[in-house]
């Protein structure tokens, strides 16, 4: 075997060739050799045929010679074999064995003695031998011995070696050039395949493709290799990706270490060894080379009042509580006094014991300060807050006494003019007195309104679950009861539940639910529909009529305080109605928003988000 | 000792003074209707300044307005029900305000009932009818011996 590994090392398409070769070699080997022996023995048969035919015509011309005991006759006789070049000597005997004549006529005695022992009729040593009885009439005469060399048999023989041989060589060319062109077709692509395979990995392009040219295996193996590479340049773009974002984040992570003026600091337990780099020991205001590396003179440098609180949280992050993130004051050698906030991670063995800490520690004493400052200015701020709401709660107070009185003096004298000075005025008179009084009454709803509105800004909230499906219908069935005349068709989804002030969200349902009851007034088939949707995973509610509409030109004003869309005479209203909703909507961190057209309806959809 | 129901209405304001006396009048309510306009001269009506005994006789029914110069409405109300011989006198609040603070304060140092004045005047004759009806005449008061 170790013979043929020569093979495995040939290039394929040599080995394509060679297997050819070999299958063309052995099958007309084996057929030239079955016709090479055919052919000589048909050969043989022939010259063995041709001789036996000669010598017995030679034979026959020997009876009368032998008859008459004429040698010389005989002797002519037997030299017409000299036409068949091929035999070499012939004796002849009489009746009794003893010699007549022979071809040439002169002969050797061992000769002649040998031709009379020699087996007849077979190829030996090169030579024919014959044997042939004169007989005439049934009467044997003598004998005839004729010996012939076997020349052209050794010719015939030649010449068919020599053609075949001939044959071979052309065959084997022949085989050759069509194995070679035919090799192509396995070798070429396997070859391209290689050569392809060469150009990726020299150039590391693995966007190059290698087009399928057959629907063979081999063409299976291009689409191998073409997904292969594909994978490839997934891959080594995930890679060069997350190379490039890790180079990025080192880069980013060195730029806040140096920038941010991060010192980093590990602490074994066992050896009690505490590593700081220059710029802990910059931070905790030492020289380089300073800190003695133990954990006793990191606390050393530690503020008093902030030691234990500081040791605390270190042995809790030990014993596996909260990771370790602390402040704690430093006091450099010249008094000055250092905010550090420390975070580290605890290296635990096998077993879960803690071994080392490793952290960071940063200066924080301008953030300190700023928050100091911060906190100080919030402080003035909220003092400021309460200052002003005081003064706004006071304003409204005397806003809800001094407001309102005048107004009950105008209402109540214009009354008592009316009721007591009646003789004296005329219907326009007691017109404009009513108009007076119509005036103060409204203004005083006003005031009212006004006065929720600021109070609701005020009024701590207190949410709870709330059931909108039970609160709508109350109120619903409220508007039906004082308005019995109307027929309204109501819709109110089932197991409406919200989070929220359930005294606000009334009012919020209140005043929606009012608007589309009193919206809906000149409609014949009045619907009003509470509900809600889901929309990008949130829960929106909303209030659907199919009343009066309004222009969506004008969506703006429908929230603004005192700004109306339609005119008294028509609905009547304050305008503070939709405010009010929309405060206390923003109060539940909630949006509010509105849908109209004129004479179509209006949805008014809320959120809530507390 | 004079059986004489009197109303004492504690109010600062002159119009709504009049007005009140006028709805009072409107609903027949005929009782003499002392007037004080402030917190000092309610206080004054009530108990002697000198010797700090009530006055004899007290009204029956106090009408109070929350907003007053001096001495407030809800300091006259405290120091009303916190003397043993002038808590049990019905003590109406009267006044513009609806503050939840005024209503629970009133409510917590024991006024009797709590009143919002209403703009419309209609309406201010219909509670000043409620409140005669109701205190002077349906409610029933202990009856007390000095």
């Amino acid at each position: 075997m170790n013979k043929l590994r020569f093979i495995q090392n040939l290039s394929i398409r040599n080995k394509v060739i060679l297997i050819i070769l070999s299958i063309t070699f052995l099958i007309h080997s084996i057929g030239f050799t079955f016709i090479t022996i055919w052919d000589i023995n048909r050969i043989k048969s022939e010259i063995s045929t041709g001789l036996s035919l000669n010598t017995k015509l030679v034979a026959d011309n020997c009876v009368v010679p032998l008859t008459f005991e004429d040698k010389q006759q005989a002797t002519e006789a037997l030299s017409h074999l000299k036409n068949v070049k091929f035999i070499e000597t012939a004796c002849l005997f009489d009746k009794a064995g003893s010699f007549f004549a022979s071809y040439p006529e002169t002969m050797s005695e061992n000769s002649i003695l040998e031709s009379q022992n020699q087996v007849y009729n077979v190829l030996e040593k090169g030579f024919f031998y014959v044997k042939e009885d004169v007989v005439y009439q049934n009467e044997t005469y003598g004998t005839l011995f004729v010996k012939a060399n076997s020349k052209p048999l050794k010719t015939a023989k030649r010449n068919i070696i020599l053609m075949l041989v001939l044959l071979s060589i052309i065959l084997d060319l022949l085989v050759i050039i069509l194995a070679g062109l035919m090799q192509k077709y396995i070798s070429l692509p396997i070859i391209k395949l290689k050569n392809h395979f060469d150009q990726v990995a020299e150039n590391q392009d693995f966007s190059m493709i290698l087009p399928r040219e057959s629907q063979d295996e081999i063409g299976s193996l291009y689409d191998g290799f073409n997904n292969l590479t594909k994978q490839i340049l997934i891959r080594s773009k995930e890679r060069d990706k997350a190379e490039a974002k890790y180079k990025d984040s080192q880069n980013k992570l060195d730029l806040a270490l140096q920038g941010g003026g991060i010192g980093i600091w590990e602490w074994d337990l066992a050896s009690n060894l505490t590593l700081w780099d220059e710029k802990m020991e910059r931070m905790f205001g030492l020289e380089k080379g300073e800190f003695n590396q133990s954990y006793e003179a990191f606390k050393a440098c530690l503020h008093h009042d902030d030691v234990s609180v500081t040791e605390r949280a270190i042995n809790e992050a030990l014993n596996g509580g909260s990771p370790y993130d602390a402040v704690f004051r430093v006091i450099w050698k010249n008094k000055e006094v250092k905010y550090i906030r420390a975070k580290a991670l605890v290296v635990r063995n096998d077993e879960g014991k803690p071994v080392s800490m490793l952290g960071i520690c940063t200066d924080v004493s301008n953030i300190k300060k700023t928050e100091d400052e911060l906190k100080k200015h919030r402080d003035k701020l909220e003092e400021l807050v309460n200052e002003r709401t005081k003064e706004l709660e006071s304003f409204s107070y005397s806003v809800s006494h001094d407001l309102r009185a005048p107004l009950r003096g105008i209402d109540g004298f214009s009354l008592a003019l009316l009721e007591d000075y009646s003789e004296v005025l005329d219907e326009q008179g007691k017109n404009y007195l009513n108009r007076v009084r119509l005036g103060s009454q409204k203004m005083a709803l006003l005031i009212d309104e006004l006065l929720n509105l600021s109070r609701l800004g005020r009024r701590a909230l207190n949410p709870t679950d709330v059931d909108l499906t039970a609160l709508a219908g109350s109120l619903l069935h409220d508007f039906a009861e004082h308005d019995p005349n109307r027929s309204v068709e109501i819709i109110i989804e089932k197991e409406m539940m919200c989070f929220a002030d359930s005294t606000l969200i009334r009012a919020v349902l209140q005043n929606l639910l009012e608007n589309a009851w009193k919206f809906t007034s000149k409609k014949q088939d009045a619907k009003i529909e509470f509900g809600s949707l889901e929309k990008e995973g949130k829960r929106v509610y909303f209030v659907k009529d199919n009343g009066a509409g309004f222009n969506m030109e004008y969506k703006n004003k429908l929230f603004t305080a005192f700004q109306r869309l339609h005119q008294a005479s028509e609905f009547p209203g304050t305008g503070i109605g939709l405010t009010t909703v929309q405060r206390i909507i923003h109060r539940h961190k909630g949006d509010l928003w509105a849908e109209g057209e004129i004479g179509k309806g209006a949805i008014f959809y809320f959120t809530l988000n507390l | 000792m004079l059986t004489e129901k009197k109303i004492l209405l504690v109010e600062d304001n002159p119009d709504d003074e009049l007005l009140t006396i006028r709805a009072l009048k409107k609903n027949n309510i005929a009782n003499d209707i002392i007037v004080a306009r402030d917190g000092v001269e309610a206080l004054d009506n009530l108990f002697d300044n000198d010797t700090n005994k009530v006055i004899d006789p007290l009204p029956t029914l106090i009408i109070l307005d929350l907003n007053l110069p001096k001495i407030d409405g809800l300091e006259v109300l405290k120091r009303i029900k916190d003397n043993d011989q002038t808590k049990y006198i019905p003590v109406v609040v009267l006044t513009s305000s609806d503050e939840q603070k005024d209503i629970l304060t009133s409510y917590g140092l024991g006024v009797n009932s709590y009143i919002r004045k209403p703009v419309d005047f209609n309406r201010f004759i219909e509670v000043a009818a409620s409140i005669g009806l109701y205190w002077l005449v349906m409610n029933e008061m202990p009856k007390l011996s000095n």
